[in-house]
């Protein structure tokens, strides 16, 4: 009987593309991209404030008007936004609070952390800007 | 009025056979009552005997019968064919896993991390039987009783990609039974626990994908585990340092 | 042929083999033990227990009361001295699981809460919500992890006892990853593989519950005593056979019949739904019988109903029985009653033991389901079974540890080697060779429906006859089963060939038993002889092998200080 021990185990590797596979993941993998270009919008930013420390306001504004700035910004806003949103969702789902019998739903965090979200916002702008 | 029909595509592979694994599809009489496992048990009782695949209570406790059912890993037994969109309905071993023949793949793996993880009460010192019960108020009861109510059943680490791409992963499972014992009032393994769950491998990798809470049949959320786990082990951390001597 | 070996080869993986381990290795920290198990231990049926474990907690209960009852529920067939033992340990076994970890419901002061439960006089059935067989079995498993010399052998199929003049010395299994047969040494065996409700068609046995562990003993030469008393619980889900547990009338729910009636007022007025399983088994059958069951696609049914209990109560109580309404029915059970019919539940009969598990038969000793100590007699009370596994499983383990560390190892020679070679030709040179014959799955199916048919609530003498003459005919019809798979890897048509081998033999005692008890006891009615008769049938049917049908003999009844007396309640 001993020739009939090992015979192999199916062993599948994840391909490249396993994120596509079903949603969830693919909401995932769009979160963590997201990541990329918050960091190229922070590398533009701290550029634009190198210009700024150097004495040459103008040139920091021009490079902010440079189109493909606006159109970077933009996407990056958005993917910002993504990464904002489906994150307090899932602290939502990770982190119930108990009501009484009853526990919170996720969407329920992400509005609250959307709108906290916005008078931080609000203050740092007023804060900096406004005042 | 004729019967309807359901078509099951199941993986075969057959060590001794196969070198590749393959879909062989079965028509198996269709009723709205019927779950996935009802459809398996139909094809190896009257069609073909050699379709192998792992089951045993039929009523989602003993965690044996799961399978990624048209992608989603689930427990036969609880998976109804009227949920799925269409009548054919396809049935694959749990992702992530060898896969021993057919359905039933290789878990020796979660069984080493399992232990691992210490799941058994630890004390400083153990009190008398005789002495009757350790007391626990409902509120500690309900700091970890969700987490206890892990079957087994691997559809969480079948979920999880991160578990996927790195075996050495703890994973879900074994993350919500660790933090089970630390949240016990009656364990005081905390030490013990702590540096195995924050291993390089441990809860650290995890980065939110979250579908291991998704696809867990028992509601025992292991995402929330691992956040938790790091949490307790960040504050840890940060409490050490701020007091180096008894600062716990 | 590889060959392993232990001190101690427990056969079975569930509450009785694992708590039989740790009494062992507890005992005797250097003892060698091997679990063997055809399923990861977590898989074993122990796991779909509801609704508690009874112990003597409280200061309003006492041991006595514990016992009496158990007695009473029994019909008096049970051996007194084995309750008392019973009765008296639970306690300890209850606190000790509590300490390994297990998340028992509290009541506000901390303590274990216990519950109502079915011929219970007081309330002392502990409990974690409805899910404590689940809870139970992974605590024991988890527990048994930090022991290092606990050795499992997960997902190996045990075939057969190795025999070697009358004493057992080992078991042969095949392992199903790699499809060979190996034998396991050891100078104590101790089966735990729980009942055999497989044998039937309508159960809430999970399908790994094929008496493996009862055919292996009586195959060696054991009795199997008091199999003609099988329970049928009284509230199973129609379709599927899920059992929703008895705790659902601890808590208050309500047997109902067709014209919304509480129809136990005419069988258990002073208890209702806290009569025992076999009478209210027996009531609901009555009531359906009467025309005053509803009728369903899966036959008729009453119901369960829990909408006065309130939806706090089912979430906090009954999660489970929740959960398993909504996904199996589609019904809320807060807004809807729950419709339960009778079914196969326990085996009341089983290997014959002594307290100590031991079988009488040196080297073996039976524990759990599997085992009859006989504490259950004709009617188990429920939540007796899991303290019963615990009890009796410790128990086990430590006469096996004692029993072992007088012994020497068996080693593998003659005439073990020659059994194992034997076993070995029987399974993969005969069984698994047949290229003609008829499927298994075809005489598993005709023997559970006729045990469904003959050997159900209600027997008689042609019904008993008839099953007699039946299960003899399909074992003859399995010599010439055939399984399709030939592999060798992880063979699970195998399995159940094997399996049904087992069944069909255990399946056999039953009505061989049951056609010579002429009176009604327990959960054994016969419709011609519908009174219990102590002056001729208080005494346990042992089941013996031969090479023809079984010999039925008889052993007494040990009775202690509670005398027989007309069972009401």
């Amino acid at each position: 009987m001993a020739e009939n021990k090992h015979y192999p185990e199916l062993r599948k590797r994840l391909t490249p593309g396993w994120w596509t596979a079903n949603r969830h993941y693919a909401m995932y993998m769009v979160r963590e991209w997201t990541s990329l270009f918050v960091a190229l919008y922070s590398l533009i930013f701290i550029y634009g404030l190198s210009l700024w420390a150097t004495g040459s306001r103008a040139d920091f504004l021009n490079f902010l008007k440079n189109p493909a700035v606006i159109g970077f910004s933009l996407v990056a806003l958005v993917f910002t936004m993504y990464h904002a949103a489906t994150w307090f969702y899932l602290l939502g789902a990770v982190a119930p609070v108990k009501i009484g019998r009853s526990k919170t739903k996720p969407w329920q965090a992400l509005i609250l952390n959307l709108i906290l979200l916005v008078i931080v916002s609000y203050l740092a702008i007023w804060l900096v800007v406004l005042r | 009025m004729s019967q309807e029909i359901a078509t099951i595509r199941v993986t075969r592979y057959r060590p001794e056979k196969d070198s590749q694994p393959f879909f062989q599809e079965y028509k198996v009489p269709y009723r709205h009552d019927m779950v996935v496992l009802d459809a398996l048990n139909y094809i190896k009782a009257e069609l073909d005997g050699s379709l192998t695949y792992r089951w045993s209570c039929r009523m989602g406790v003993c965690g044996s019968c799961g399978a990624n059912i048209d992608g989603e890993p689930k427990l036969t037994c609880a998976s109804f064919l009227h949920e799925f969109k269409d009548r054919t309905i396809t049935v694959e071993p749990m992702s992530h896993f060898p896969v021993i023949k057919d359905l039933v793949v290789d878990m020796e793996d979660f069984m080493e991390k399992l232990v691992k993880i210490k799941p058994w009460i630890i004390r400083k010192k153990d009190s008398l039987v005789e002495e009757g019960e350790y007391r626990q108020s409902s509120k500690e009861l309900d700091r970890y009783q969700q987490f206890s109510s892990c079957i087994n059943c691997m559809l969480c680490y079948a979920a999880c990609p991160i578990y996927g791409l790195n075996e050495k992963f703890l994973g879900p499972a074994a993350t919500a039974l660790a933090y089970r014992y630390i949240e016990d009032s009656r364990d005081q393994g905390k030490d013990i626990r702590f540096p195995i769950v924050h291993e390089i491998e441990g809860v650290w990798e995890c980065t939110l994908v979250g579908e291991c809470s998704v696809v867990c049949p028992k509601g025992v959320d292991p995402m929330l585990a691992i956040q938790r786990t790091k949490i307790l082990g960040a504050t840890n951390a940060i409490k050490s340092i701020l007091m180096p001597r008894g600062g716990r | 042929m590889e060959h392993h070996n232990h001190d101690i080869v427990i056969v079975g993986g569930g509450a009785a083999g694992l708590r039989a381990a740790i009494a062992a290795v507890e005992l005797q920290p250097k003892m060698d033990v091997a679990v063997v198990s055809k399923v990861y231990p977590m898989r074993s049926h122990t796991v779909s227990a509801e609704g508690g474990m009874a112990a003597v907690t409280r200061e309003y209960d006492n041991f006595d009361s514990h016992a009496y009852d158990t007695i009473k529920g029994s019909d008096f067939l049970a051996d007194q001295d084995s309750v008392e033992f019973f009765v008296k340990e639970a306690p300890r076994e209850s606190y000790q699981l509590e300490h390994w970890g297990c998340p028992f419901s509290r009541d506000p002061d901390g303590r274990i809460s216990s519950r109502a439960f079915g011929g219970m006089s007081v309330k002392r059935t502990l409990f974690a919500t409805d899910k404590i067989g689940f809870h139970l079995l992974h605590t024991l498993f988890q527990t048994s992890l930090k022991y290092e010399n606990i050795h499992r052998y997960d997902e190996w199929f045990v075939t057969s006892l190795l025999v070697d003049k009358d004493r057992v010395e080992g078991v042969t299994a095949i392992e199903m990853r790699t499809g060979e047969l190996v034998t396991i040494l050891g100078k104590a065996v101790i089966i735990a593989t729980g009942g055999c409700g497989r044998i039937f068609q309508f159960t809430t046995n999970g399908w790994i519950k094929t008496g493996d562990g009862m055919a292996l003993a009586y195959r060696a030469g054991v009795p199997l005593k008091d199999m003609e008393m099988v329970q049928y619980h009284p509230t199973l889900l129609p379709n599927t056979g899920i059992l929703i547990t008895e705790a659902a009338r601890g808590e208050g729910g309500h047997l109902l019949n067709k014209d919304g009636e509480r129809f136990l007022k005419r069988y258990v007025p002073g208890k209702m739904e806290l009569g025992p399983r076999d009478i209210l088994s027996r009531a609901e059958m009555s009531e359906i019988n009467a025309g005053r069951g509803f009728d369903g696609p899966y036959g008729s049914y009453v119901n369960l109903d829990l909408t006065h209990l309130g939806e706090i109560t089912i979430e906090d109580k009954l999660p489970f029985v929740k959960e398993l309404a909504e996904k199996y029915l589609g019904i809320d059970p807060a807004h809807e009653p729950i419709p339960v019919r009778p079914g196969q539940h326990y085996m009341m009969g089983g290997v014959h033991t002594d307290m100590h598990g031991f079988t009488g038969m040196p080297g073996l000793y039976a524990a759990g389901e599997a085992a009859c100590v006989t504490m259950n007699g004709a009617n188990r009370l429920g939540s007796n079974s899991l303290t019963e596994c615990l009890v009796f499983g410790a128990a086990a383990g430590r006469a096996a540890a004692q029993s072992a560390m007088k012994e020497i190892s068996p080693s593998f020679g003659n005439p073990v080697q020659g059994e194992a070679m034997m076993e070995e030709k029987r399974i993969f040179d005969q069984l698994l060779k047949h290229e003609q014959g008829e499927r298994i799955s075809g005489i598993r199916t005709e023997m559970q429906n006729e045990m469904e048919k003959d050997v159900g609530i209600y027997r008689d003498e042609n019904s008993l006859k008839e099953a007699c003459r039946i299960v003899g005919a399909l074992k003859t019809r399995l010599k010439n089963g055939i399984v399709e798979d030939k592999d060798h890897v992880y063979n699970t048509e195998l399995v159940s060939a094997l399996e049904l081998d087992f069944m069909l033999d255990v399946a056999e005692t039953i009505p061989y038993s049951a056609v010579l008890r002429h009176e009604s006891r327990g959960a054994h009615f016969r419709t011609e002889y519908t009174k219990r008769d102590d002056a001729h049938f208080l005494k346990h049917s042992m089941a013996y092998k031969t090479a023809g049908p079984p010999r039925i003999d008889y052993s007494p009844v040990m009775i202690t200080r509670w005398k027989p007396e007309e069972r009401v309640y």
